[in-house]
């Protein structure tokens, strides 16, 4: 080996031993990758589900007394669109302006029918509506956290997002299942959804996705940092469906259970103080040496067009309560010890974005 | 072998610990190693975590402990030409030593200037050829399994690489004497 340029410069050997460490931890958890991790989804809770069957069933048995009203109700398609019928502004949003992909594929294995209702593939999300059909009634989480998706047939090498269901009837329920866009995501690419049922049945989709067009950036490049914690919000971005903003932080810490950057949100309010809806938004990390790194995407319902400057304040919100659950590949059980009590809050200043006018 | 076989057959059968003292051993031979091919800090402890995470994982691989250095460094050296590549940055390297060793095989003797000159003027697996087998002293073998291409390729490569450097070499020469 020839001598290095730099050889004469002191030896770095606790920033060698780190890297070491750091290099063991990788393949450690790249060799035993847990199998299921509860903390790694943010479950939504299953909506309005008692009040849909109650309906449902008030329904059909003033049809019974009544045949006339049983003709107009057998008028009526009883499950309209997955997102028109969901309680969130941003799809309801979607599905009026026709930015949402119709799909309408149904497979049925073992007497349930799941059908591919509609996508829509916006700044933040994918977002697939689901209609699932049986013979029989179906266990609540039957469908357990959800799909597993594929990028042009790859696994990703990460993802976030959520799973809830609404039930219609005791054999009928629809669902929402979210995957969090990240940088790996082409603008368009083939979308494969796996769908497993508690007995082991699998249901198969695979459909092109294209992310909707009219998406406004906003170049923010705010950057603060406090106790040890930075974080920076490079941009934003605005759409029909909603608004992001995306966020990096970086703190000096090597456990993830204490680290802050995953467990960050942000407070919106217009010029008036109208408050602007944020929705939950899972956040990816990685260990870099003896940093934790967080990226993430935070959603909010779409602004209305008087909207012309946001004051955007980060928090912090510290788990009350949690820990989980790792189950590894022989189905051995670790407890996750939980440490929020051991989290240092932090407190960070507001900043100012202003809204172009967009037509 | 300066590792004490019974650490490396305990690292081969998954122990993290010894892994972790072995690799402490080879220390400075790593990160200066490393160093050399990609000649930036960062970029070294960069390449020593992906061979530290790498190595753990293939160690049960290992059938000789006694050949476990020269299993690291080749692992390291893989890492270090992934990392330019992914990158896309020209492996370092100083131009007094490779053309020390570049002028035992040529008929005349070159400078510096001319040299870099040329090299520049070659795609980028002619140089990485040039400058793993004459600045850093690997065999066509080791060329062959760092870049991941078959031993014959890297031969053709290596003397194609020598014909053109030598052609670029004498344009240079002309060029400059035309300006002076």
């Amino acid at each position: 080996m020839k001598k290095s340029h730099d050889s004469f410069e002191e030896f770095p050997q606790d920033d060698v031993r780190s890297a070491i460490r750091s290099g063991i931890v990788q393949a450690k958890e790249q060799a035993e990758p847990p199998r299921y991790r509860v903390a790694n989804w943010k479950r939504k809770i299953t909506y309005g589900l008692c009040s849909a069957a109650a309906v449902f069933g008030l329904l059909v048995g003033s049809s019974y007394f009544s045949p006339a009203l049983a003709s107009s109700l057998s008028q009526i398609p009883i499950i309209g669109s997955v997102f028109g019928n969901s309680d969130l502004i941003s799809l309801q949003q979607a599905q009026k302006s026709g930015l949402t992909s119709e799909i309408g594929e149904t497979q049925t294995v073992d007497g349930i029918s799941v059908t591919l209702d509609e996508i829509l593939y916006d700044q933040n999300n994918i977002t697939i509506g689901l209609v699932i059909e049986s013979d029989k009634e179906l266990e609540d989480f039957y469908f357990g956290a959800g799909m597993d998706f594929t990028i042009n047939g790859k696994n990703p090498s990460g993802s976030t997002g959520s799973y809830g269901e609404e039930n219609l009837s005791e054999t009928t329920r629809t669902a929402i299942q979210e995957i969090n866009v990240t940088e790996e995501m082409p603008e368009e690419f083939e979308l494969g959804l796996m769908l497993q049922g508690q007995k082991g049945e699998t249901w198969y989709f695979s459909t092109p996705v294209e992310q909707i067009t009219d998406i406004h950036k906003i170049s923010v490049q705010h950057t603060q940092t406090v106790d040890g914690l930075t974080i920076t919000v490079p941009e934003m971005s605005i759409s029909e469906t909603g608004v992001s903003i995306a966020y990096e932080s970086v703190e000096e810490e090597t456990d993830f259970d204490l680290s802050r950057g995953g467990n960050i949100e942000f407070h919106v309010v217009d010029q008036n103080g109208n408050e602007i809806t944020g929705r939950s938004g899972g956040a990816s990390g990685e260990r870099v040496k003896d940093k934790i790194e967080f990226r993430s995407s935070k959603q909010f319902d779409p602004l209305d067009s008087s909207v012309r400057e946001l004051t955007i304040t980060p928090y912090l919100v510290i788990p009350s309560g949690g820990g989980g659950v790792e189950i590894d590949e022989n189905g051995k059980e670790t407890e996750l010890e939980f440490k929020g009590h051991l989290i240092k809050p932090v407190e960070f200043d507001s900043f100012k974005v202003r809204v172009p006018q967009i037509d | 072998m300066k590792h004490d076989i019974q650490t490396v057959k305990r690292a081969i059968n998954g122990d993290a610990e010894a892994f972790e003292e072995l690799l402490f051993k080879e220390e400075k031979m790593l990160y200066y190693k490393a160093l050399s091919y990609v000649g930036k800090k960062e970029d070294a402890l960069d390449a020593i975590q992906e061979t530290a995470c790498n190595a753990f994982l293939a160690i049960g691989k290992l059938r000789n402990p006694e050949y476990f250095s020269t299993w690291l460094f080749r692992i390291l050296i893989r890492e270090c030409y992934r990392l330019l590549k992914e990158r896309d940055q020209m492996m370092p390297y100083e131009e007094s030593e490779l053309l020390k060793r570049l002028d035992r095989k040529q008929d005349e003797e070159t400078d510096s200037f001319h040299l870099s000159e040329a090299l520049s003027r070659l795609n980028s697996t002619y140089q990485i050829c040039l400058i793993l087998f004459y600045y850093h002293d690997l065999t066509v073998k080791d060329i062959a399994e760092v870049t991941d291409k078959p031993v014959s390729t890297v031969k053709t490569n290596l003397r194609r690489a020598r014909k053109k450097l030598k052609s670029e070499l004498e344009r240079s020469y002309q060029l400059n004497e035309k300006v002076t």
